[in-house]
């Protein structure tokens, strides 16, 4: 367990749904629930968070949430008991899955891969214990490829790293470098917000 | 594409208070003594940090994480770059200065939204 970012995520806990919940849900709604319709099968959710997702579920769905921070799935626990389908948490390390391989149907995540400390080493676990076949989807914020955003993601990284996530990861160079397949990108906003479609080869 | 009037009037909120007030902040601690270029590079980052302050404080919570912090932290940029390196040229006038920090922000959120149109969309990559 990374005692270091599970601290970090501990002390946003408190004030992650006044930051995180509003604005930026609402937002990300539309787009949130059209990536969530794909679900099917057993379902593996990385970070679940306070589960600010859990309402873009849709019903009846078979779902392991994990999350590497207690406290923030504390607070999740009043919209796991909501949802309309089998959902269960557990407090787990992205980097030390105690998940068999070859377990789930689809990954998905939520604005996660900004924070993990080691991404192609999380998206390769992930890729572990997704079935041959199985399907990643993410919605991610990442760097951007064009001037002068990525020069201001990168002068603030350093900063916005201290009490949350990075602003200028390359997630899909990482999904490539982790060995996933047809890799599809659809850009939400510019190409900073985006879902990620990928699958593990057969 | 932005459609829902609630986040355009956030998305517009939060350039012109952005890049009034770091303007302001600008004009108000750039030594006039200074040079030009110096002075352009501290407030380029002085307005990126007040910018994030003002975005994550205020206008995230309400607006939205990323089509929020990317224009009021460019609108922070260009307004701190423009205006700092004004102080030791011209001294511009406290009510002057914020009026092209406004219009900078506005610029700076044209500006996404015609980039945003552009790279919207799906693509293959593997």
């Amino acid at each position: 367990m990374d005692i270091k970012t599970r601290n970090k995520w501990d002390r946003a806990a408190k004030a992650f749904d006044l930051m995180a919940g509003l604005g930026a849900e609402k937002r990300w709604e539309p787009a949130k629930r059209e990536l969530f319709s794909h679900m099917d099968g057993k379902i593996l959710f990385l970070a679940v968070g306070t589960g600010l997702d859990i309402p873009c579920f849709p019903p009846d769905k078979d779902i392991l949430g994990i999350d590497i921070s207690p406290k923030m799935l504390a607070i999740a626990e009043k919209r796991v008991d909501d949802y309309q389908g089998n959902m269960e948490i557990d407090v787990m390390d992205v980097h030390d899955l105690a998940i068999n391989d070859n377990f789930f149907d689809q990954v998905f995540t939520s604005c996660t891969f900004c924070s993990v400390p080691n991404p192609v080493e999380g998206l390769k676990a992930l890729k572990r214990v997704l079935k041959p076949g199985g399907e990643l989807f993410m919605f991610e914020h990442t760097g951007s490829q064009y001037f002068p955003f990525n020069l201001m993601m990168n002068i603030m990284t350093p900063f916005s790293r201290q009490v949350g996530p990075d602003m200028n990861r390359k997630t899909v160079d990482n999904v490539k470098k982790a060995g996933f397949k047809d890799i599809k990108v659809n850009n939400i906003y510019l190409d900073v917000v985006k879902t990620i479609q990928a699958r593990k080869s057969l | 594409m932005e459609h829902r009037i609630y986040f355009i009037i956030g998305d517009i909120l939060s350039v012109t208070t952005t890049g009034g007030v770091v303007a302001l902040a600008c004009l108000a601690f750039t030594p006039a003594e200074w040079n030009m270029f110096l002075a352009m590079f501290a407030g380029m980052i002085a307005g990126m940090l007040i910018a994030l302050v003002i975005s994550a404080a205020i206008f995230v919570r309400y607006f939205g994480a990323m089509e929020i912090m990317v224009p009021t932290m460019l609108t922070g940029m260009l307004s701190g770059m423009f205006v700092s390196m004004a102080v030791p040229m011209i001294k511009p006038g406290y009510s002057a200065g914020a009026s092209f920090g406004v219009a900078i922000g506005l610029a700076t959120l044209f500006a996404t939204y015609f980039v945003n149109k552009k790279l919207i969309g799906t693509k293959l990559v593997d």
